[in-house]
């Protein structure tokens, strides 16, 4: 009887281990999934917040970005053009467009090449300074482009439009 | 035994719901809190954006251009509901433009200017003397991008009820163009002077009127400076015919409208005001104008060369202009001319 109740209690004692291992195994499983599943979804979470604090700084920027071509001057081959930066966030030109009234001239200036038509040209023979052209808040600042070909005719009236980093662009007309 | 091994499990998932739990709070916490963040700040930039659209719609502003001490000059008219702040301008010809901004010298006041609502800014003096015979335009730019041009000297006024000019250095102000009768015992202190179109026939008349000289120099005025008249109607106020005629008042002595003023004796001074008269210095009687079919200004106004108006005919409409004449510096400097139309009279 007492030889029953002794192996009853070592068995017993055997069982409680038993449990006890398979307890934190468990416990270890779970934390490790969970621990996991926590690192993937916070990695997750905040790629997303990133992504949309980018969009968001992007729209803010662009709300704030504000700039005018204040005025022109031409001669029979170039073109200087003054902006004024009249938000309060730094900003450049990244590219200009010249046309005329005709379409008979067109032009994209960019920070590497001038294109017209289906040629294009070095950017920093006709471009002074090159684009980007930084404009600081409530400055003026100029550049002066070259046509590679063509001429600026009196009489005519000439577009520009400018492309500012954050997506505004402004136009400006005048008759040379 | 059974119960100590479910309490075990119960643990174990309340554990796992625990850190389930915090994944989602955690993390849904936190993106809310990023979420709410930068909506937040692209609200408030909306809102700056608006406000400052809203600021710039209000904003509204004309610059006039004048001589001021010999240099081109401008004030800011504000329009609008917001002061206006000039940041910068511009002033271009033909070849060059220049830039003139808060750390330029010899302008006068300095730049920023400021404008009130409805009222104008001071007079801007920028220090740069104006080439002779050139056009400048000019433009103005404000802190919010508002831009205001204008020409130098003014193409034409936008007030042509009070200013009559073209496109020249001199203009007359067309309110205080003045006409007088005037009898050979009358002394020019003495007449009356007279505003309106109407005008009494049977009367020499004298003119009187104020002109600014806008250039950088004073003006010598030549003896053919003149005011001109061609009456386009006969006496029935019909236009043309055999009665249509064109008459000559040159400039007179401002104490004795009997003398002719000398050539290049009367002087506009650069920047400034004079006061000139013109008449015919035939003097009484019924004489109205001199003929310039029979004389000319040298002569004698006597006998052929003066047209007596004893039968009427001097009633009808006229067309009254001038023409101005002279040199700019000395009497001997750089010819000018020009001619300013501005009136109509009827004499009746």
């Amino acid at each position: 009887m007492m030889r029953v109740n002794s192996k009853r209690r070592a068995d017993s004692k055997k069982r409680g281990i038993t449990q006890v291992i398979g307890t934190i195994i468990l416990l270890s499983i779970t934390l490790v999934v969970g621990f996991g599943l926590f690192g993937y979804v916070n990695s997750a979470v905040a790629n997303a917040e990133r992504s949309y604090a980018i969009i968001t700084d992007q729209n803010i920027k662009e709300l704030q970005e504000s700039f005018v071509i204040v005025t022109a001057n031409f001669s029979s081959s170039s073109l200087s053009l003054w902006f004024y930066n009249s938000g309060n966030l730094s900003t450049s030109i990244q590219s200009l467009v010249i046309w005329n009234d005709t379409s008979s001239l067109f032009l994209v200036y960019n920070s590497t090449k001038v294109i017209q038509g289906a040629s294009s040209y070095d950017a920093s023979i006709y471009e002074n300074p090159i684009l980007p052209l930084s404009l600081s808040p409530g400055v003026v600042t100029s550049i002066t482009l070259t046509l590679p070909s063509d001429t600026f005719n009196t009489g005519r009236v000439y577009y520009v439009r400018a492309l500012g980093t954050y997506g505004n662009t402004y136009t400006y007309f005048q008759v040379r | 035994m059974m119960r100590d091994y479910r309490r075990r499990r119960a643990v174990t998932a309340i554990i796992g719901a625990a850190i389930v739990f915090s994944i989602l709070f955690s993390s849904v916490f936190a993106y809310f809190v990023v979420l709410t963040d930068n909506l937040h700040d692209y609200q408030l930039t909306a809102l700056q954006k608006a406000s400052s659209d809203s600021s710039k719609d209000l904003e509204s502003f004309t610059m006039s251009t004048q001589l001021t001490n010999g240099n081109i000059g401008f004030s800011i008219n504000n329009t609008g509901g917001l002061t206006v702040k000039i940041v910068g301008l511009f002033l271009k010809n033909l070849t060059t433009t220049t830039y003139i901004s808060s750390s330029s010298s010899g302008v006068s006041p300095p730049l920023p200017i400021f404008s009130n609502p409805n009222t104008g800014s001071p007079l801007v003096d920028t220090g740069i003397v104006p080439a002779s015979g050139q056009v400048y335009d000019m433009t103005a730019v404000s802190s919010q991008g508002t831009i205001a041009t204008d020409t130098f000297p003014q193409a034409a006024s936008s007030t042509i009820d009070e200013v009559a000019t073209v496109v020249g250095w001199v203009t007359l102000e067309f309110s205080s163009l003045r006409w007088a009768i005037w009898t050979e015992n009358d002394i020019p202190s003495n007449v009356t002077w007279n505003a309106g179109p109407d005008i009494a026939v049977g009367n020499p008349i004298v003119w009187k009127g104020s002109f600014t000289n806008h250039f950088s120099q004073d003006i010598y005025l030549s003896e053919n400076t003149l005011i001109s008249t061609f009456r386009s109607t006969d006496d029935e106020m019909d236009i043309g015919g055999d009665d249509t005629k064109l008459y000559w008042f040159f400039m007179v002595d401002p104490t004795d409208f009997g003398q002719y003023t000398p050539n290049h004796s009367l002087v506009i001074p650069a920047g400034g005001e004079k006061e000139l008269m013109f008449g015919t210095v035939i003097k009484g009687g019924a004489v109205q104008f001199v003929d310039t079919d029979k004389c000319n200004k040298e002569e004698e106004p006597t006998g052929s060369c003066v047209q007596y108006d004893n039968d009427g005919k001097t009633k009808g409409q006229y067309l009254v202009f001038m023409v101005i004449y002279g040199r700019w510096g000395s009497p001997t400097g750089d010819f000018y001319g020009q001619n300013i139309p501005f009136a109509g009279v009827i004499v009746s």
